[in-house]
């Protein structure tokens, strides 16, 4: 019982509220033109958007002109109208006329019949091409009244106000590519279209740059330490120690026989799973530089067996530890023969970077992919290979020169055939023999 | 008698089971020449390398004055250092000029200042003719002038004792000339030397001793003018006559 009652009187009180307001914003409309509203359909400048404007009409006004001023810059000779008007919840019939300045930029719908009074008016004007620059513009709309003469000031709506962004860059080039003839004649091939949309490339570009500096922050953090880790595997492989030598083979071996990409699941899922939690970016490093590690292992160690022993014993004739020997004679002799190799070894762990697309790390592919997943387009793919481009193909041509000046160096002496990676791009890892003669020609 | 600068005593050395040498005595005096001959495999390498442990032993003993080399425990690296070698095929450090060649280990073995060792480099250098090629590389030397630079190396440590192993060995005819004119003028200056080689005339002219290696034994020993002219044993008769 007490509870109904009490549920009721909320009830009145609630009522009694909503009519009070309710009165209050009618009470408005009495005087002028009220409820006024415009929005635009587009979040960023520089393309063809539509205003949307709202108002009721005052309870005494008989509206027969509207004015958009339309602010400097907006370009409205294309503008066109639409008008709807509803008296209460009933629409009316407009009968309106559109007039256009496109030199100050002024819409004018003119009514006949006039509007009448406490109208709902929605108007659209729509293709109006706004500038690129992005901000808040201020809207004046003026308006007269049925008898008003034309010396009369019309009345004035204030502080109409709407906003928007200003696109990035690529999106203006994108849409002013849009409009270029060429571009079309271009997209109708349907190859070209599919694969190298300039549209599509100008947005991939900017977007796709940050997984290129991901790809390159991760083969540049691991490289390091895979020489470090790579050099003191070296070693202990060539350790008189057998124990310390299995370990280094069992590692090399395991590495080196099993895909990265499997290596990548162990770590990441592995893991996560028994809750040991880094950061997925050094996960990554670690993984890389593991995988390395093993490979520039091998590399080094026969870089180092490549060197002739009498170099070892001249070394050590001369009063030398193994270690002085290593440091001052082994060491700098094997880097210049390992250097072209080595250089092939970070073109491979950089392309290897794309492996971790599977496990969510925005590099270089995965962001390709998803551009490529959102748009239907290829292009993405395109400018991806171009990224990795950018970083490979001055490298495969820094091995070549470096094989060449190795080969110069060591006065005839054949480059020592170290075992290269073999699981992937032959192309790359042409034989040094026939690189050095093709480019020894070429030098003459 | 003064204690010998090199005492090999009863020294074996065996490849798997290849015995190489069956035991060999040996005794070079301070300021000796000792020329050691003998044809391929007789052992003469393995001897020399024996000396300064770039082999070792398999049983016998091998001293630098009163230190065994083959001692269990010796310090190897610091008798070497008195143990200046030069080897047929010069290895020297490609990645460093002649100049740099002849200062490392002075530098990182005996700790010479950098002013110090380049010093004595050039010294080193001019004693072998090459000043004005201190600055080139193994690579663009010949290799006579890279043998010299070898020496000048070796002679930088200030070594008690040089082994030579066939350097001249190879190189052109007309380059041994200069190579063993450095190596006569070393003898001269007092140098306690071991000294494998095919160079009879060189032999002849600056040896003090001839030692004549066959089988992996001493076969036959004795001053230049014993050994060449009245040789005592069939297998040195033979060797000589094949030679000359
Ligand atoms: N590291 C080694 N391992 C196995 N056998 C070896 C080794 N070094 C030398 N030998 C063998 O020992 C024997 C003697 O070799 P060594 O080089 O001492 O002979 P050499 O008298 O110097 O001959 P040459 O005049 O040809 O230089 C040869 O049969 C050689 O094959
Ligand atoms: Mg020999």
């Amino acid at each position: 019982m007490f509870d109904l009652t009490r549920k009721y009187r909320q009830g009145t009180l609630l009522s009694v509220l909503v009519i009070f307001l309710l009165l209050l914003t009618l009470a408005a409309p009495a005087f002028a033109m009220s409820g006024g509203k415009v929005t635009v359909d587009r979040d960023t400048g520089g393309q063809l958007t539509r205003f949307t404007f709202a108002a009721t009409t005052g309870a005494d006004e008989t509206v027969s002109r509207i004015d958009f001023l339309f602010p400097e810059g907006f370009e409205v000779s294309k503008a066109r109208v639409d008008v709807t008007l509803l008296e209460g919840l009933k629409r009316i019939d407009a009968i309106y006329e559109r007039r256009i300045d496109p030199q100050t930029g002024v819409v004018t719908v003119l009514f006949d019949p006039a509007v009448p009074p406490g109208s709902n008016l929605f108007m659209q004007i729509r293709e109006v091409m706004t500038p690129i620059a992005g901000g808040t513009y201020v809207l004046p709309v003026e308006y007269r009244l049925l008898g008003d003469s034309a010396e009369t000031t019309p009345r004035a709506i204030d502080g109409l106000s709407f906003k928007y962004k200003t696109p990035p860059r690529e999106e203006v080039i994108s849409r002013w590519l849009d409009g270029q003839g060429w571009v079309t004649t271009w997209n109708n091939v349907k190859f070209l279209n599919l694969f190298l949309k300039p549209q599509q490339f100008v947005r991939a570009v900017p977007l796709l740059f940050a997984g290129w500096l991901m790809s390159l922050a991760l083969v540049l953090s691991a490289f390091p330490i895979s020489i470090i880790g790579g050099l003191g595997t070296a070693f202990m492989k060539m350790s008189k120690v057998p124990p310390v030598r299995w370990l280094a083979s069992i590692y090399i071996n395991v590495i080196r026989g099993t895909p990265l990409f499997l290596q990548i699941f162990v770590v990441f899922i592995g893991l996560r799973t028994t809750g040991l939690r880094f950061p997925d970016f050094v996960s990554a490093i670690v993984v890389l530089a593991f995988n390395s590690s093993a490979y520039l292992a091998e590399i080094f160690r026969a870089g180092i067996q490549s060197i002739s022993k009498g170099q070892f014993e001249a070394a050590s004739s001369l009063g030398m530890s193994y270690w002085q020997a290593m440091r001052y004679v082994i060491i700098p002799q094997t880097v210049r023969r390992v250097l072209p190799t080595m250089t092939s070894e970070f073109i491979l762990l950089f392309k290897d970077t794309a492996l971790f697309a599977a496990v969510g790390i925005f590099e270089l592919m995965l962001r390709s992919q998803n551009f490529v997943s959102r748009s239907g387009n290829l292009t993405a793919y395109v400018v991806a290979a171009l990224y990795y481009l950018i970083i490979t193909i001055p490298l495969i041509n820094l091995v070549g020169r470096l094989e060449v000046k190795l080969a110069q160096s060591e006065h005839g002496v054949a480059a020592p055939t170290i075992k290269r990676r073999d699981r992937r791009t032959p192309a790359l890892l042409s034989g040094p023999d026939f690189d050095t003669t093709a480019a020894k020609h070429e030098s003459r | 008698m003064t204690q010998p600068v090199v005492r090999i005593v009863s020294l074996h050395k065996s490849f798997g089971a290849l015995e190489v040498l069956k035991g060999v005595d040996l005794e070079v005096q301070r300021g000796e020449v000792v020329v050691i001959l003998g044809p391929s495999g007789s052992g003469k390498s393995t001897m020399l390398r024996c000396v300064n442990h770039l082999e070792e032993p398999t049983s016998g003993e091998v001293w630098l004055q009163d230190v065994q080399i083959n001692a269990q425990g010796a310090n190897v690296n610091k008798v070497r250092e008195h143990i200046g070698m030069v080897f047929q095929s010069f290895n020297l450090f490609p990645h460093l000029t002649a100049k740099g060649n002849v200062m490392l280990a002075q530098r990182k073995v005996l700790g010479r200042s950098e002013e110090e060792a380049a010093r004595i480099a050039d010294e080193q250098l001019a004693k072998v003719g090459l000043s004005d090629r201190a600055d080139h590389y193994p690579s663009q030397l010949s290799g006579g002038q890279q043998q010299r630079v070898a020496i000048a190396r070796a002679l930088a440590m200030d070594p008690i004792v040089m082994l030579f192993d066939e350097v001249t060995s190879a190189l052109d005819p007309e380059l041994v000339r200069d190579v063993l004119e450095v190596m006569k003028e070393l003898a001269r200056g007092g140098m306690t030397m071991l000294v494998v080689t095919h160079e009879m005339g060189f032999a002849r002219d600056v040896g003090s001793r001839v030692v004549f290696m066959d089988g992996g034994v001493i076969v036959e020993e004795g001053s230049p003018e014993q050994v060449f002219d009245n040789p005592q044993n069939d297998r040195t008769k033979d060797f000589l006559g094949h030679i000359s």
